[in-house]
């Protein structure tokens, strides 16, 4: 899967239950906005959204980095579960 | 979104909020002036200070005897003779407190010649009246009289390691803080409606601080309240108080007097004049005739009239006060006029 | 001590200029802070220090060790048990001086309506002053540094200060590591910036909590809810409304206080209220009431439950339910609390479940999206917020869940007749609770604008202004916060 891959389906669930066609319109540019702060996602969405990412992903997210780091924009998203795919493969 | 502050416009807005308090305070002591007035620390202060003759232990009627003594001074040619000691809302266990924690460490100081270092003192005067033998039965630590005005500072922090802050010591840092701003008419009436109620009247035009409906109301409740004086008069705790004080004074050599201060005729019902007031001069002249102490009622019998009290009903004014001092001297306390034979 | 009394006006000068009379060195910073932080406790009384000292110790050494070890499998098992140590100290203490006298005594109730005898102790234990609050920081550390989120402490000073820093000791706001430990391993500078806003913030704070909050509380709130059979029904309902105004007040006006104080010593604490009273979602007035709180429930209990491989992954509603029923016994141990907190799990259930169907409609035609952006469907959505978070407050305020039945009785019919008792003060209190949260919104956005363009010695003759206003309506000491009993 590759990060173009992930930052489509993050937008594609941001869509579907959020915004619906909205979500990119909302990040706009900035893809490392927060999440939080400007009205995307809020802490319930954020579980919601991790539980998404590991079945559609296919990956398994340690609890050690739920956390805002890792989730709170769709460039920290895409960064992170990225990573953790490359981790899986090696 | 507000710029960032500089420190230039941080000093100026500080400025203007200073400039405004201090107009206020200005505007306001215009319209609800405060009078600083005489408390026990100042006396505690004088005392230190000066060696006086006679010392007055009372509640704040001891104000009016500050008036005495500076007439007294004046009649011998002697400055600083009577240093009065006032402890404001009063009661005989306080008094015994201030005598023990704050007046016998001073009396009792000696010099480095092993002399005491207020040699003259000769006379000790308790004032007092029948409030001061009825005891508080609130809730809580009575007696907050005692860290608002007579603690000094090893006392409230003794009282705050004991106990933590709490709502009783509270009253010591409550008066420091008065007491550092003591022209400042909002730092004086904290926690009172005085400037409303002063504005609400200037608005008004209302000269008088009541009105004729409420000046009755409050006559009517204080008459009430000296009728039902009689059932909480002479509580135990505060007569023996008052036996210790006297029997500290005599220890100490001192010509002893016991005074009960005058009352504004108006609230003395004779209900109250044949109950509370008469049974209380029994009770007192009882413990100092037993003691072999000099007493002394002014309850009624001076010629202070209603318009030389204030407007609480309880205080002498300052013509109540020279009034009381010229008559006092020239009849029951005339004694005082000369100097004691006893020594110490 | 709290923020309004009259110690805090000789502690906080005192302490702020030993502060910077200190070189700006970190150790000395934080050697002053907690000199001063542990003064402020020992105001309160000194026997709670010790258990105070006691638990940062634990936790010193607990997240000394996880650091040491974080990412080491041998020490799985081992990490584990300095985890268990640290949270059985922290949440033990807590259970013990909050919770002893309430479990017991329910369980004696139980027992006895079902015909067995008990005889459980009852303990009446002051509630040593912040302990429920340090206790969610401090644990809140120790799981982030076991979950390799956040290094350990460099030094005991830091930690020691990070868990007593006296401005949010009483009430909050409860910090992340990430957010206090760090700013507390730099040196700080006071700037013209923070001073400026670190005053306003504390002034600000002072006006809800010394003024508005309790004025509502004084004259409206504790009439109506003392003497509930003589009020009528309009009464209840105002009376219920105030407490909601009053609550804000306080609580958010202690907060204000706290980060300015922070402000003043460099230091910049975590936001706690942000205007809740504009919410249009129970998830939204959550994000904006109690922040800090909330932030810990969700990131420490409700996220690690969802997301786990146990019984609880993916049961959101579930989740919500457990998490704020440990909100509700955190604010108090009472079973008003517990109901208070059930209602907000069931609301959050509620809320949930109508957004997914919703959302269905959404889905289906997106005309539903314009609709929900409509001013209607805001008006709506706002008081039926707002209306719910007034009327679960009445078992928030009530002494027990009878009393709070019989409140809620008379909201609709009640014996008495007498009117709310709103006056001058309360009428002005309750405007300026509005105008402060309308003052955020877009409309009004050009208000702000207008007054911090003015001079600045202008702005200062208003806070001058307040400053009077202030000394002439409240007194010196006034009530304690509401929070601080929690």
């Amino acid at each position: 899967m590759q990060p173009s891959d992930i930052r489509r389906l993050v937008i594609d669930w941001l869509d579907d239950n959020y915004h619906f066609g909205e979500a990119e319109a909302l990040i706009g540019d900035d893809e490392d906005k927060s999440f939080l702060r400007n009205g995307v996602l809020d802490s319930l969405g954020f579980v919601k959204l991790i539980l998404h990412l590991e079945d559609a992903c296919n990956v398994q997210i340690d609890r050690k980095d739920v956390s805002p780091a890792n989730f709170d924009s769709l460039l920290k998203v895409v960064t992170y579960v990225s990573a953790q795919l490359t981790k899986a493969r090696t | 979104m507000e710029e960032s502050s500089t420190w230039k416009s941080v000093f100026l807005c500080a400025a203007g909020a200073l400039a405004l308090l201090v107009l206020a305070d200005v505007l306001l002591a215009r319209v609800a002036p405060t009078q600083p007035l005489r408390e026990l620390r100042d006396g505690i202060s004088d005392f230190r200070a000066g060696d006086p003759e006679i010392l007055v232990l009372g509640s704040s009627h001891g104000r009016t005897f500050h008036v005495l003594g500076q007439e007294l001074s004046r009649r011998r040619g002697a400055p600083g003779l009577l240093v009065s000691i006032p402890l404001e809302n009063g009661k005989l266990v306080p008094y015994e407190w201030v005598l023990k924690n704050r007046l016998l460490p001073l009396i009792t100081a000696t010099g480095t010649n092993g002399e005491r270092m207020r040699g003259n003192l000769r006379r000790l005067i308790l004032i007092t009246e029948w409030w001061d033998s009825c005891s508080f039965t609130g809730p809580g630590r009575p007696y907050w009289n005692l860290p608002g005005r007579a603690w000094a500072f090893e006392h409230y922090v003794n009282d705050v390691i004991d106990t933590g802050v709490d709502s009783y010591n509270k009253n010591y840092l409550d008066h420091l803080y008065r007491r550092l701003f003591r022209r400042s008419v909002l730092v004086q009436s904290r926690g009172t409606s005085r400037i409303a109620s002063s504005v609400e009247r200037m608005i008004a035009g209302q000269a008088t601080l009541r009105t004729p409906e409420e000046e009755a109301s409050y006559l009517a409740a204080w008459r009430k309240m000296v009728e039902a004086g009689e059932e909480c008069i002479g509580a135990p705790e505060q007569i023996v108080a008052l036996r210790r004080i006297l029997t500290t004074s005599l220890s100490l050599g001192l010509d002893t007097t016991v005074v009960l201060f005058p009352r504004k005729p108006a609230t003395i019902t004779a209900t109250a004049a044949a109950g509370t007031i008469e049974q209380f001069h029994h009770l007192a002249s009882g413990v100092a005739t037993e003691m072999g102490v000099r007493f002394i009622d002014l309850t009624l019998g001076t010629p202070l009239d209603d318009s030389d009290f204030m407007d609480d009903y309880d205080h002498v004014n300052a013509k109540g006060n020279r009034k009381f001092a010229e008559w006092a001297l020239d009849n029951d306390l005339s004694f005082l006029l000369e100097p004691p034979a006893n020594t110490p | 001590m709290s923020f309004i009394e009259v110690e805090f006006l000789f502690f906080l000068p005192i302490v702020w200029m030993v502060h910077w009379l200190l070189p700006r060195r970190i150790g000395a910073q934080n050697a002053a802070l907690l000199a001063s932080s542990y003064l402020f406790f020992a105001a309160w009384h000194w026997k709670v220090l010790g258990l105070v000292i006691a638990g940062t110790i634990v936790d010193y050494l607990v997240g000394s060790y996880l650091g040491r070890t974080t990412g080491s499998k041998e020490s799985a098992t081992s990490r584990r048990i300095a985890l268990a140590t640290s949270l059985l100290f922290g949440l033990g203490a807590l259970a013990f001086f909050k919770y002893e006298g309430f479990f017991a005594s329910s369980i004696n109730a139980l027992l006895m309506s079902l015909g067995f005898s008990s005889s459980l102790p009852v303990l009446k234990l002051a509630l040593p002053l912040g302990i429920s609050f340090y206790t969610l920081q401090r644990v809140g550390y120790v799981l982030d540094v076991y979950w390799g989120r956040h290094p350990p402490a460099r030094t005991f000073l830091d930690f020691a200060v990070f868990t007593s820093f006296f401005p949010q000791v009483t009430a909050g706001p409860i910090s992340r590591a990430s957010e206090l430990l760090s700013q507390l391993q730099r040196p700080r500078h006071l700037t013209a910036d923070l001073l400026a806003r670190g005053a306003a913030a504390f002034l600000m704070g002072y006006v809800l909590k010394g003024w508005a909050g309790d004025s509502i509380g004084n004259d409206l709130v504790n009439p109506v809810f003392d003497r509930s059979t003589e009020f009528g029904v309009l009464a209840h309902w105002a009376g219920v409304g105030g407490y909601a105004l009053q609550v804000f007040g306080d609580f958010a006006g202690y907060s204000l206080m706290a980060i300015g104080v922070g402000r003043l010593f460099g230091i910049e604490l975590p936001v706690n209220f942000n205007f809740p009273f504009l919410s249009r979602s129970l998830p939204e007035f959550w994000r904006r009431w109690h922040i800090t709180l909330n932030r810990w429930l969700f990131d420490y209990i409700f996220t690690p439950l969802t997301t786990s491989r146990g019984w609880f992954r993916g049961r959101i509603d579930t989740a919500l339910l457990v998490t704020f029923l440990a909100s509700g016994l955190w604010h108090g141990a009472n079973w008003t609390f517990v109901l208070w907190g059930a209602l907000h799990g069931l609301g959050m259930i509620v809320h949930r479940n109508w957004d997914e169907i919703y959302r269905g409609w959404c889905r289906r035609n997106r005309a539903w999206v314009q609709r929900r952006k409509s001013w209607w469907y805001a008006a709506f959505a706002w008081l039926v917020t707002i209306g719910f978070f007034v009327l679960t407050l009445v078992p928030f305020r009530s002494s027990n869940i009878g009393a709070a039945t019989d409140f809620a009785a008379r909201m609709f019919s009640s014996p008495g007749d007498a009117l709310p008792p709103i006056g001058i003060n309360v009428m002005l209190a309750v405007l300026v609770m509005i105008g402060y949260h309308l003052l955020e919104t877009k409309h009004f956005a050009w208000c702000r604008e207008r007054y911090f363009a003015l001079p600045p010695f202008v702005r200062g003759l208003t806070y001058g202004a307040v400053i009077v206003f202030l000394m002439i309506k409240t007194p010196v000491a006034s009530g304690t916060f509401i929070y601080q009993q929690f």
